[in-house]
């Protein structure tokens, strides 16, 4: 298996980390299919051997998933099934698929030679919701600025992601239009430790806002999302989100009052000092506070706005002066994180194409290095999230 | 060297033709129509005007999926029970009409026992399944067992017998929910109407799917398709009937003869008229993106069997009136009037709205036909009921309601389409795209099964 990336030695270490590991922490849903399947193939054999193939992978969680079940299979046989690559056999031509909720494996037994169509096997399990397993996905940068160390990613995540926010290296806080949830990342899957649901009466909205007010150092954070009335206030206790308040505003650096969503849309409203009164797309703060408003210009609270640049609703906030956003056209079959110079009037400093439309952003740095999330929605299917860790280049030259 | 990297960039970044600033909240769309209702009642709707309007401002309790089978809507849910012949609907919690007051199960039922008593045939065809529901139509009864809001948010249906899709009735229009003032639920509220001319909406905050993302839209009505078509050039519409924006094989372009009278009323003479229509002509000419298959209904709804019983050529004399739907395209008029010309037959057309061509009788209409819920079997008593009662199609119709396994009845409703073909009253020429052209920066615009223009999800490009 390889990946035309550069990849430098941490990331060869998390991919083998995965590949190790993958299967163990696959093992129950990939178990209870390896077993189901090995009881059909037993029944349509009828004591003949069978050829088991590698499942051809449909699930976009990488091609280890599907060696690891034709290794489950083949373990499941042993004594049941003679199994053989030569001579008169039965060939079992396969697919593993996935949809939102379920691992689905689809076969094709046919008489070898001949090529006469003997079965037809279908077998499915539930996939595991809390357990997320992470696979490589191939990105790369398309200009000279940043180099993409590793990038992974998700399976579909169960509903649209509204916002993001990295807590640490391996704790990820995912808000949806009806919960938040945290997970741990071990370098080979996502684990979800808590959930917990926001507050309601729910509202129907469209296309849901999402807002999260990070505030690591104090192990607490605000939620807010224009389905839920109020905002509400999370502890981060012994690894579990625990809802400790509400308000009818979310508070939010640089603005006095808070910020609330526009009933029924997915636009804030807040004053905001240095920006304005809104409405605006998106918010980030940290080391400086930028608004996207709706039309997808970026403004500034020290008063730097984009002169040409548009950017899209997700943005995250990387190194000082560097930005992380969504590109400013409408929805398709790809989207791209544009890094901006945040100090500089937005110029633009390179990009990431990914294969969807990029919903939320969070970003964490260590030195030259920072670890990125994106959570990207492919039309007509659920919302993925990919892990990049990017380093940056020198930008100029002497 | 930073120059040349933020030049590199701009160009990169230029070519990233995919983005995600959408679906946008905001901005106001003007949408050029053939037909305006006068009244925002619900109703039957009958031209493309008609069902954007009652569909901008009303809403059912179940809508119709691509497959022909009920969808929430209104109602959140349902279950069955006594063998298939109580349906329990369970009422979105939180459902409001336009003036904000709760929508309650007497609104339900109030409504329901409107649409019950309507011209609408999908009112007829639910009224002789409900309990009670036949006498009530008919006015000897104000009794109507078959339908009862027991508890809140819960509306009960009561069937003679187990029924196929027995909710499909309940997604037409004219079995839209209102206030007891006539308020609607719909993604959009009325402002203002001039009736045949102009109307004006606003988004509906309140609205089940909730807030649509534009702000406002206007209708304008023209009685001229070329005027339309010239506005909509002249950058003054953003959205207008024609190629270029969404599209759906919605509609079929269908000619009606009145059996009723002279010379149609033979059956030799229908047959004349049907050998005279090339369709695969008609089509590859005319109707670009159309299908010249023989069938009364588009594929989506029944997929046709390429079945035809070939028709005697024949010779006829005299002078025919032929009233033409105002959405039928010029050319395509022109053609049939040809294609009778070479029959002996001299037309003299007349053009009206599709809701008038709909309500008249006599010698031939020309329509491009739509049905009121997009659902193969009701879709089919529409026609039959266009065409005027024939017993064999009537006796097939009536086998097809009572067979609940859909694969069986689908093969029914193959049979009653070719008898009610057979007659030549109706005669299908094509099944025809329902299009709309847009301005640039506009998306998410859509046609429905039943060749509605969908703007809910609407949005427009800052």
């Amino acid at each position: 298996m390889t990946y035309p990336l550069a990849v430098g030695p941490r990331a060869s270490v998390a991919l083998l980390c995965f590949l190790l590991a993958a299967p163990a922490r696959a093992a129950s849903p990939l178990a209870r299919l390896a077993s189901t399947l090995a009881d059909e193939i037993v029944a349509a054999a009828k004591g003949r051997p069978v050829e088991l193939a590698v499942p051809e992978d449909r699930t976009g969680r990488g091609a280890a998933v599907a060696l690891d079940l034709r290794a489950l299979v083949a373990a499941r046989l042993e004594g049941r099934v003679a199994l053989a690559e030569t001579g008169p056999r039965l060939r079992i031509a396969s697919v593993l698929s996935e949809n939102s909720h379920r691992l689905v494996f689809s076969a094709r037994v046919v008489e070898d030679p001949g090529d006469r169509l003997v079965d037809l096997l279908s077998a499915s399990v539930e996939a595991d919701d809390t357990l997320l397993a992470l696979a490589p996905e191939r990105v790369a940068a398309a200009g000279h600025a940043f180099d993409v160390l590793s990038s992974t990613r998700t399976p579909a995540l169960e509903a649209p992601v509204l916002a993001l926010e990295l807590l640490d290296d391996d704790r990820v806080v995912v808000l949806s239009a009806d919960d938040v949830s945290l997970y741990r990342s071990d370098g080979s899957a996502l684990s979800q430790e808590s959930r917990q649901a926001l507050p309601g009466p729910l509202a129907a909205v469209r296309s849901p806002g999402g807002l999260i007010a990070g505030a690591a150092r104090e192990s607490a954070l605000w939620v807010l999302t224009s389905r839920a009335p109020r905002a509400a206030l999370l502890a981060l206790e012994k690894n579990r989100l625990v809802r400790r308040s509400e308000a009818a505003a979310l508070p939010w650096p640089g603005s006095t009052s808070g910020v609330r969503y526009r009933p029924g849309t997915n636009l804030l409203e807040g004053t905001l000092r240095g920006v304005g009164s809104g409405p605006f797309l998106s918010l980030a703060a940290g080391a400086q506070e930028l608004a996207v408003l709706p039309d997808g210009r970026l403004r500034a609270a020290s008063g730097e706005s984009a002169a040409d640049v548009r950017v899209g609703s997700a943005l995250a906030l990387l190194w000082p002066g560097v930005v992380a956003a969504s590109s400013a056209d409408p929805p398709g079959r790809g989207d791209a994180i544009l890094l901006l110079a945040a100090d500089a009037g937005f110029r633009p400093l390179d990009s990431l194409p990914l294969d969807g439309s990029i919903r939320a952003l969070a970003g964490r740095t260590r030195g030259d290095t920072a670890r990125l999330v994106a959570a990207v929605q492919p039309p007509g299917s659920g919302a993925h999230l990919v892990f990049l860790e990017l380093r940056r280049r020198e930008l100029t030259t002497p | 060297m930073r120059i040349a990297i933020g030049v590199t960039l701009a160009l990169c970044l230029g070519g990233v033709a995919f983005g995600a600033l959408g679906p946008r909240y905001g901005g106001d769309l003007a949408v050029g129509v053939l037909d305006l209702p006068a009244s925002p009642e619900p109703s039957v709707p009958r031209g493309m005007g008609e069902r954007l309007v009652a569909g901008l401002i009303h809403e059912t309790l179940v809508g119709i999926g691509t497959d022909g089978v009920p969808v929430p809507a209104l109602a959140r849910g349902w279950k069955t029970a006594v063998g298939g012949r109580e349906w329990t609907l369970q009422l979105r919690e939180g459902a409001t009409f336009h003036d904000d007051r709760p929508l309650a199960g007497a609104d339900v039922v109030r409504s329901l026992r409107r649409f019950l008593r309507s011209p609408s045939v999908a009112g007829t065809h639910l009224a002789d399944e409900l309990e009670g529901g036949a006498a009530f139509r008919a006015r000897t009864s104000e009794e109507l067992p078959g339908l009862a809001a027991p508890e809140a948010g819960q509306i009960v249906i009561r069937l003679d017998q187990p029924r196929p899709l027995p909710l499909a009735p309940l997604a037409a229009l004219a079995a839209a929910i209102t206030g007891p003032s006539g308020e609607g639920c719909g993604p959009f509220v009325p402002t203002l109407s001039v009736p045949g001319k102009r109307a004006a909406f606003t988004a509906f905050g309140g609205h089940v799917r909730g807030r649509a993302y534009l702000d406002s839209l206007q209708l304008l009505g023209f009685s001229d398709p070329q005027a339309l078509r010239g506005e909509f050039q002249a950058g003054k519409l953003d959205v207008a009937p024609g190629p270029g924006g969404p599209s759906a094989l919605a509609a079929t372009v269908l000619l009606v003869l009145d059996t009723a009278q002279p010379p149609f009323s033979r059956g030799e003479a229908r047959a004349a008229v049907a050998a005279a229509i090339d369709r695969g002509d008609l089509v590859a000419n005319f109707l670009p993106g159309g299908d010249p298959s023989p069938s009364l209904l588009v594929p989506s709804l029944l997929p046709s069997l390429g079945l035809e019983e070939p028709a005697a050529a024949g010779t006829l004399s005299g002078t025919l009136s032929m009233l033409v739907s105002r959405d039928v395209p010029p050319l395509v008029s022109q053609r049939v009037v040809a294609y009778l010309g070479t029959i002996g037959l001299q037309v003299t057309v007349a053009a009206a709205s599709p809701a008038a061509v709909s309500a008249s009788s006599g010698g031939a209409r020309l329509m491009m036909w739509s049905p009121e819920v997009a659902e193969a079997g009701l879709a089919l008593e529409e026609l039959a009921a266009l065409a005027g009662a024939d017993p064999t199609v009537r006796e097939t119709l009536s086998l097809a309601g009572r067979e609940t396994d859909l694969d069986r009845r689908r093969g029914v409703l193959h049979r009653a389409e070719a008898a009610l073909r057979s007659t030549r009253a109706l005669l299908p020429l094509a099944a025809a795209p329902v299009a709309f052209s847009q301005r640039r920066g506009i998306h998410d615009l859509a046609v429905g099964p039943g060749g509605r223009l969908l703007l809910d999800d609407a949005w427009i490009e800052p």
